[in-house]
């Protein structure tokens, strides 16, 4: 959100992210079939279609993958943030390039059934009973239709109408997806592939996914700092905040804080945006208001308050500077309530 | 995010990890020596030999 804010944010950045992903996803394609007939291996053979289908296939299991790590790496560096802004149409064209892998297995093995395609796709092959000869295909179906929830609910409409709580629950159905999917490429693809590099693929992507979800988790959850006795936490040494940039409390009680400089002024502010529950404390200040990284929600740091015409409040907190530190109070402020900044005597890059 | 969606999250990652690793472990070890092509009816790869 900004004061011109759109539906749809159209910025010279997101035209020029989409256009580089869209390239990105042509020469994956058509590098994916000329190497395929390239290597392709003595008395294999395959047409056309099915090479798409393998390179379809593929790409939507490594974007997904990607996205699914996205969120932990902008945790741990500032280089993914970038993706984390357009997260959102990697998904949306995750589950188009997914649609496109199904539709073509559709109308390949099962267009010329005597009944109908999808029926016969879910009929024809009812070993449940086996591992080697497991109906692969219902995994990838259930992870379609997720995926199309996903993307179909991506819009911030859905989110305003079903609240963040509900939206964000609902898209957390996208880990589900992934592991339907691992198991959908394992009892599938895998069962007859011969080259190794399948095998390696779906194994490194499964355990990054996962490796780094339960790292940066259980970092996040073990954080907490502890209030002195006269109730106040340090926040950090004067020189140690960043002009323009915050630093993250995690208090034990309640939600986290985001604490910002802005130039000798301080001020506190709930870490958690009202949109997404994004990570404000990892957004920066723009036009005088802190910016939410997901999705450039803004509010004015004096009071929580969303710039008008908008109406969104978060929680603000007192702050103060003393003995060359900064230190918050973890007890909220109702959200929108006016707070006046701390300020620093020091100017910036000097010692305090 | 909200403290209890980090949780969930952890969560659903403690659960959803293990199972993903195992059920590719599993695949691996019950991959038969010869293809078997499930995706075509049975009359069809009886007809096609």
């Amino acid at each position: 959100m900004s004061h011109d804010y759109q539906a749809v944010q159209w910025t010279g950045f997101k035209k020029r992210f989409d256009l580089w992903m869209l390239a990105g996803i042509i020469l994956y394609l058509i590098a994916f079939l000329g190497v395929s007939f390239l290597v392709q291996a003595e008395g294999e053979s395959f047409t056309p279609v099915q090479a798409l289908i393998r390179a379809t296939g593929t790409l939507a299991f490594l974007l997904l993958t990607f996205i699914l790590c996205i969120g932990p790496l902008a945790r741990l560096t500032d280089r993914f943030k970038p993706f984390l802004y357009n997260r959102r149409h990697l998904g949306v064209t995750t589950f188009l390039i997914a649609l496109l892998h199904a539709g073509l297995v559709v109308l390949w093995y099962h267009g010329f059934s005597e009944t109908n395609p999808l029926v016969s796709l879910l009929v024809s092959n009812p070993r449940y009973e086996s591992l080697s000869g497991f109906p692969f295909e219902s995994l990838g179906l259930i992870a379609l239709a997720i995926l199309f929830v996903m993307a179909a609910t991506s819009h911030d409409f859905w989110n305003a109408n079903l609240g963040p709580g509900v939206w964000k629950a609902l898209h957390m159905g996208v880990y589900i997806a992934y592991a339907l999917l691992v198991a959908h490429v394992a009892l599938g693809a895998l069962q007859f592939e011969k080259h190794p590099i399948y095998i390696v693929l779906l194994r490194a992507g499964a355990v990054l996914v996962f490796a780094l979800h339960i790292m940066t988790g259980i970092a996040a959850l073990r954080a907490r700092d502890t209030a002195n006795p006269d109730g106040w936490i340090k926040v950090a040494d004067i020189a140690d905040l960043q002009d323009a940039r915050a630093a993250i409390i995690r208090p034990k009680q309640g939600e986290a804080i985001a604490v910002f400089r802005d130039g000798n002024r301080v001020y506190a502010v709930s870490n958690v945006c009202r949109h997404q529950g994004g990570p404000l404390g990892e957004g920066r200040i723009i036009d005088g208001c802190i910016t939410c990284p997901w999705h450039g929600f803004q509010y004015r740091m004096e009071d929580g308050q969303s710039p008008a015409p908008f109406t969104e409040k978060i929680a603000t907190y007192r702050t103060q500077v003393r003995d060359g530190a900064v230190y918050v109070d973890p007890k909220p402020n109702p959200p929108g309530t006016p707070q006046p900044p701390s300020m620093i005597d020091t100017p910036i890059g000097e010692p305090a | 995010m909200k403290r209890a969606h980090r949780k969930s999250h952890l969560w659903m990652w403690l659960l959803l990890g293990p199972v993903m690793l195992a059920v590719i472990t599993l695949a691996m070890t019950h991959r038969t020596a010869e293809p078997v092509n499930n995706v075509l009816p049975p009359a069809l790869i009886k007809e096609t030999g």
